[in-house]
């Protein structure tokens, strides 16, 4: 049994059915890539595991665990994080304030603490915000940390969308797009990331990624979708000798990035 | 000497702060009963600011009906105290603790809706509180008002506006305490959130309507803390003090101080108690220039005074700090 | 409950229906036009009260002159406050929109207040006179008047909407500004046009309300009834307004007649919280993205 599974899982936005009948089986530590031509479905397969879009049909499932019957901040908390296309971070805030946000899950502090202020607290804050730090620390953002997160670059948004989702401790990560908008330095910073997490933290990843050069680097296994359905999944190699993906791309006109 | 930090807070503002404090504390005896009275009223509104920017700046929820939980403040704690004969400082927070709740069953319709749909619901909230005011007459004396006598502390009671300037003084510090201590914990953090992006919040792990609840319940506290507090000093209430008027007072409070900020709304509530006040020859415009002075910030200076020595401080330094990091940054990347 | 009664009271609830219906309606075509919810537009029915107070009953005026120049100068004002404040705030955030618009109508009620300084006042209409009876019962002629005029006000704006080219032009601004321009129509003009139609029928509804209830400063507050009507109506269905008015003010006078004030007076929230809680989309609305 692995660790999480998306099993037959279907979702209709309007009559249009973006994912359809779609499964995935992850196990632990395990890098997964998402790759598709535009319209696949890819965002709409995560949004649909984070809660953030309802589904119509299938489940998932976390340790044997139904997860689709959980509101989304539940299934957050019982250890499936994401990244975002657009980073979505919190602009108004600082990035260590945005970074220590994605602690939520294990704060150590009740709301009455929070509004009484008791040393309880403080040290649970200071807590935090070491851990917030270290994290930081490893994408190399230490120094930005008072910084407002809306006055920097896109590229320093992701690493920090990402640092967020890691802080908290989620056991499958899924990232949407993890290298959009970065340079070659950034890209093959969060390449390494990313094999630390899997690697070191054993961290699940789920990586939707048009980079193929990136995504065929670094994942395991491949799932090719198309038209909200799954055409074909292997490792890197298998999937691009497929000739079914292979026709998804060409015949869409949109070439594979090499 | 200024390098620490106290909860977050930078050491310059500590010592700021703390010089404040000693301000509040030792200059009063030397006014006169009217200053007290009008410092009163200001450190109340303080109070009324914080709540609603905690909901309103920091959580995202808009809301006009902040002056009906004031009122459910001031009634209650009046009625407590008056007609159920209970000690003040247990009618008081007890007042809170009502508004609170009322909060609470307000935030419940409040969940699915957002911008307009939500001003609109905290406004009809706002109708419907007005007409019970004056539809239970049993409780708050209807629109004649009921009177509202200062309390006793200490076997003496609190006639003088110096020593009930005090009390209040006490208990806006220790909403300040509150609301900063909130502000630097997850619990805050969450609020921010929910405001930024409701879509990130939840993937890491906030619950949308506990917080958005959570917000409601602490603002409508504070506001009922603060009506409580108001009823007594003023002596009388009825119900034109907590209409449409008020609840847009308390926005222009906050959204001229800084919206998210606990100094822009002490910053807010101060000056815009204190200015109508050394005003008072124009009383008649007030509300048209309130309006003014709203539409001028919104437009001019959107994050409120509190923005105002940043941006004096950047222009003077030519570009601020954050482009220099990057450009460092840069460097070191080279 | 004789008959008598009965017939008046939906005589008195459709009439204050009307009036509910078309400031919800106003603030529907603010909004689909140029998609700011104006929370000022209670103060421009107040406005158009004051402003057909003023021309009766200091430049007396009769009512029908009244009642057009009170139209006119409300439509222009409605195109100021769109050039000058209004035009502005198209792209803020929701909040700035309600805070803005509110102080935009706290601005004007007080202007209102300070040029008018009696508390309450009226302006007589040619229908004060009249007497009218359906057999043995009195039915009051402004009732009627104001339940004609609105009906026969909406159905030419259902017309003009349907029919019309700037109608057209209109609905295609509000749904895609881009295209609309790419199409040659003068979105700006439209922008102002819309505003004017508004406004000029919130005037309307004050120079209807204003005989009936007195005109006074917080004539303004109507507009929570405006919104529980455009509400009902989806904020996008004209039929669902009116039926949405029409509904609350019949619960209302009933309402007040078997079980009191207090009941009159929160049953415009009550039906707010259930249509926005029940059913969003109101009676005939479609569930449709919305910009809120």
């Amino acid at each position: 049994m692995s660790l999480f599974s998306i099993d037959n899982m279907s979702v209709i936005f309007g009559g249009l059915r973006a994912v359809s009948n779609v499964s995935l089986a992850l196990g632990e530590g395990e890098i997964h890539g998402v790759i598709g031509p535009n319209g696949a479905g890819k965002t709409s397969l995560i949004n649909a595991v984070s809660g953030l879009v309802p589904i119509a049909g299938g489940g998932i499932h976390l340790d044997g665990k139904p997860l689709h019957t959980l509101p989304p901040h539940r299934r957050a908390a019982a250890g499936i994080g994401r990244t975002f296309q657009h980073a979505e971070i919190f602009p108004d805030q600082t990035v260590i304030a945005n970074v220590m946000t994605g602690g939520f899950a294990h704060r150590q502090s009740s709301l009455l603490q929070d509004f009484l202020g008791t040393p309880g607290k403080a040290a649970a804050e200071r807590q935090a915000r070491r851990e917030a730090e270290q994290m930081l620390d490893a994408f190399g953002l230490l120094s930005f940390c008072d910084a407002l997160a809306g006055d920097l670059p896109f590229g320093t948004l992701k690493k920090i969308d990402l640092a967020r989702a890691l802080v908290g401790r989620p056991r499958v990560l899924m990232l949407d797009e993890p290298t959009s908008g970065m340079n070659d330095t950034e890209a093959a910073e969060v390449i390494a990331a990313c094999r630390r997490i899997a690697g070191e933290m054993r961290v699940t990843l789920l990586i939707i990624e048009h980079n193929m050069r990136v995504i065929m680097g670094l994942a395991n296994i491949i799932h090719v979708l198309d038209h909200g359905e799954k055409i074909a999944d292997g490792t890197p190699e298998e999937v691009q000798r497929n000739p079914l993906v292979i026709e998804a791309y060409l015949g869409h006109g949109s070439a594979a990035h090499a | 000497m200024s390098d620490f930090s106290l909860m977050g807070v930078s050491g310059r503002a500590v010592i700021f702060g703390a010089a404040l404090l000693l301000l509040a504390l030792a200059l009063p005896p030397f006014f006169g009963s009217y200053h007290h009275y009008l410092a009163s009223l200001a450190l109340i509104n303080v109070i009324m600011a914080i709540g609603l920017n905690i909901l309103t700046g920091n959580a995202g929820q808009i809301s006009l009906c902040n002056s009906s939980f004031m009122a459910i403040g001031a009634y209650a704690t009046t009625y407590l105290s008056v007609k159920l004969g209970l000690s003040y400082w247990l009618a008081l927070p007890a007042a809170g603790v009502i508004s609170a709740i009322s909060g609470f069953l307000l935030g419940f319709p409040a969940l699915r809706l957002r911008g307009f749909y939500l001003a609109v619901v905290t406004l009809g909230f706002l109708e419907v509180s007005q007409i019970l005011i004056e539809q239970l007459p049993g409780i708050t004396g209807g629109v004649r008002g009921i009177s509202s006598p200062r309390p006793a502390l200490l076997g003496h009671t609190l006639s003088s506006d110096l020593s009930f300037y005090y009390v209040i003084l006490a208990i806006t510090l220790a909403t300040l305490w509150c609301a900063y201590s909130l502000l630097r914990s997850p619990t805050g953090r969450a609020f921010e959130a929910i405001r930024s992006s409701e879509a990130a919040a939840q993937t890491l792990a906030v619950p949308l309507a506990q917080t958005k609840l959570a917000a409601f319940v602490i603002s409508a506290f504070f506001a009922g803390i603060g009506g409580g507090l108001f009823a007594s000093l003023v002596g009388f209430i009825d119900p034109l003090e907590f209409g449409v008027w008020t609840s847009v007072r308390h926005v222009v409070f906050i959204v001229v101080g800084g919206l998210g900020s606990i100094t822009g709304s002490v910053l807010g509530a101060l000056v815009l108690t204190v200015l109508p006040e050394v005003l008072r020859a124009f009383k008649e415009y007030q509300e048209f220039v309130f309006g003014g002075l709203l539409l001028v910030v919104l437009i001019v200076l959107p994050h409120g005074l509190v923005s105002l020595g940043p941006k004096i401080r950047a222009r003077l330094s030519g570009g601020g700090a954050t482009k220099s990091v990057i450009a460092a940054q840069r460097s070191a990347a080279e | 409950m004789t008959t008598s009664i009965v017939l008046q009271l939906i005589v008195a609830g459709l009439s204050s229906g009307s009036i509910y219906a078309l400031v919800g309606l106003g603030l529907m075509l603010a909004f689909k036009g140029t998609g700011i919810v104006n929370f000022a537009h209670g103060e421009l029915v107040a406005l158009g009260a004051y402003a057909a107070l003023f021309f009766s009953v200091v430049l007396k005026l009769p009512y029908w002159q009244v009642f057009v120049l009170t139209l006119i100068f409300c439509g222009f004002v409605g195109v100021l406050l769109e050039r000058t404040l209004i035009r502005p705030l198209m792209r803020a955030p929701s909040f700035t929109i309600v805070v803005a618009t509110l102080a935009i109508g706290l601005m004007i009620k007080n202007v209102l207040r300070l040029s008018w300084q009696e508390s309450v006042s009226t302006f007589p209409t040619p229908f004060d006179e009249l007497s009218l009876r359906v057999g043995e019962i009195s039915i009051n002629p402004n009732y009627v008047w104001i339940i004609s005029c609105s009906f026969a006000i909406m159905g030419l704006l259902a017309l003009f909407f349907r029919k019309n080219l700037t109608g057209k032009a209109m609905q295609a601004v509000s749904q895609n500004t881009t295209a609309a321009r790419l199409m040659g129509i003068r979105v700006s003009r439209i922008f102002s046009l819309t505003f004017a139609v508004s406004s000029a029928i919130a005037a309307l509804a004050g120079i209807l309300m204003g005989p009936v209830v007195g005109v006074e400063s917080e004539m303004g507050s109507v507009i929570l009834k405006g919104f529980v009507a455009a509400i009902l109506g989806g904020f996008n269905s004209l039929p669902g307004c009116v039926v949405g008015g029409l509904t609350l003010g019949l619960l209302e006078t009933f309402g007040g007649a078997y079980f009191g004030g207090t009941f009159k007076a929160v049953t415009a929230f009550v039906l707010l919280m259930f249509v926005l809680l029940v059913r969003p989309h109101g009676i005939f609305g479609r569930a449709e993205a919305r910009r809120v």
